[in-house]
C-alpha cells in the first residue's frame, strides 16, 4: 500500500489531533522505511536471507512480518510515551504503525512470520482497483483530519490541494508499477491468497531429485 | 544488482518523502505556523 498509509495516519490525526502528524506520518510509513534502508544496504532480493544472521529471518521479514512490525509499534509507542507522557497518543501511535501490515495484505504479498506462510491478496496486480481504495482510504482519511483543523481552514484551498496531491500521487505510483510500488518478485505469488514457496522440506525434496538426476548421469 | 538495489531503494525513499511531504506541508500551513 503507498498513500493508504497516509489516509490512516490522517485519520488518526482526526481522532486525536494532540497528536503531531510528523509522528503519525513516521508511524505509518515506518515498515516501509525499513523496507528501504534493507535495499540501501545492498540487499537486493528481499527473501534472502543472506545479510541476516538468523535463519529464515529474510530481509522483508525484518521489515515487514508480524514480529517486526510488533516491535517497532512498541519501541515508537514508548518514545513517544516518553516525550510526551500522553498514553493514548501512544497507543495510538502503535495502532498506526501496527496497520501497516494489514493493510499491506491487502495491496501485496508479505511474510508473516519465520517459518510461517505468505499471505495477501496482491491487489497490486490491479492497478485500477489499487486506486480505487487507496484513494478512498485517503479521502475518508482527509475527511476525518479536517476535523482538527480550525474552522476556516478545514475547507481551504491548501486543504484540498493536499487531497488532491495525494490521489495524484496514487495514480502516478499505479501507473509507474512495478518501479515505484515495490517492484519485488514476491510481489507476485503464484496464488492470490496463501502460498509457502520456501517450505523446507519441498526445497530437501528438489535436492534430493537433483542429486538423484546427477548420481544416475554419472553412474549408468 | 548493487546499484539496482540502491536504485530501488531511493526510488522508494523518493516516494515515501514526497507523499510525506504533501501532508506535513499542507499541514505546516493550513495550521498557520
Amino acid at each position: 500500500m503507498y498513500t493508504g498509509h497516509l489516509g490512516i495516519a490522517l485519520a488518526a490525526k482526526g481522532l486525536r489531533s494532540r497528536v503531531g502528524l510528523w509522528v503519525l506520518v513516521a508511524a505509518s510509513q515506518g515498515c516501509d522505511w525499513a523496507d528501504a534502508v534493507a535495499w540501501a544496504i545492498g540487499h537486493q532480493d528481499p527473501r534472502s536471507s543472506r545479510w541476516l544472521a538468523f535463519d529464515g529471518w529474510t530481509a522483508q521479514m525484518a521489515s515487514h512480518s508480524v514480529p517486526s512490525v510488533l516491535v517497532l509499534a512498541i519501541v515508537l509507542a514508548v518514545l513517544y510515551w516518553a516525550t510526551a507522557r500522553d498514553g493514548r497518543g501512544a497507543a495510538l501511535v502503535a495502532v498506526v504503525t501496527l496497520s501497516h501490515v494489514p493493510a499491506d495484505y491487502v495491496t501485496s504479498v508479505k511474510p508473516t512470520w519465520p517459518g510461517g506462510p505468505r499471505i495477501g491478496l496482491s491487489l497490486y496486480a490491479h492497478p485500477a482497483a489499487d486506486f480505487l481504495l487507496e484513494a478512498a482510504i485517503v479521502c475518508g482519511g482527509w475527511l476525518l483530519y479536517r476535523r482538527s483543523l480550525p474552522t476556516p481552514r478545514a475547507a481551504s484551498r491548501v486543504a484540498w490541494l493536499a487531497l488532491v496531491a495525494l490521489v495524484a500521487l496514487q495514480l502516478a505510483a499505479n501507473a509507474g508499477r512495478p518501479g515505484i510500488l515495490g517492484a519485488t518478485p514476491v510481489d507476485t505469488p503464484p496464488s492470490p491468497t496463501t502460498h509457502r514457496p520456501d517450505r523446507p522440506m519441498a526445497a530437501l525434496a528438489r535436492r534430493a531429485a537433483r542429486a538423484a538426476s546427477a548420481a544416475a548421469d554419472t553412474f549408468p | 544488482m548493487a546499484m539496482h538495489g540502491i536504485l530501488h531503494a531511493l526510488l522508494w525513499a523518493a516516494a515515501l518523502l514526497l507523499e510525506a511531504a504533501v501532508v506535513l506541508i499542507a499541514d505546516h500551513r493550513l495550521r498557520g505556523r
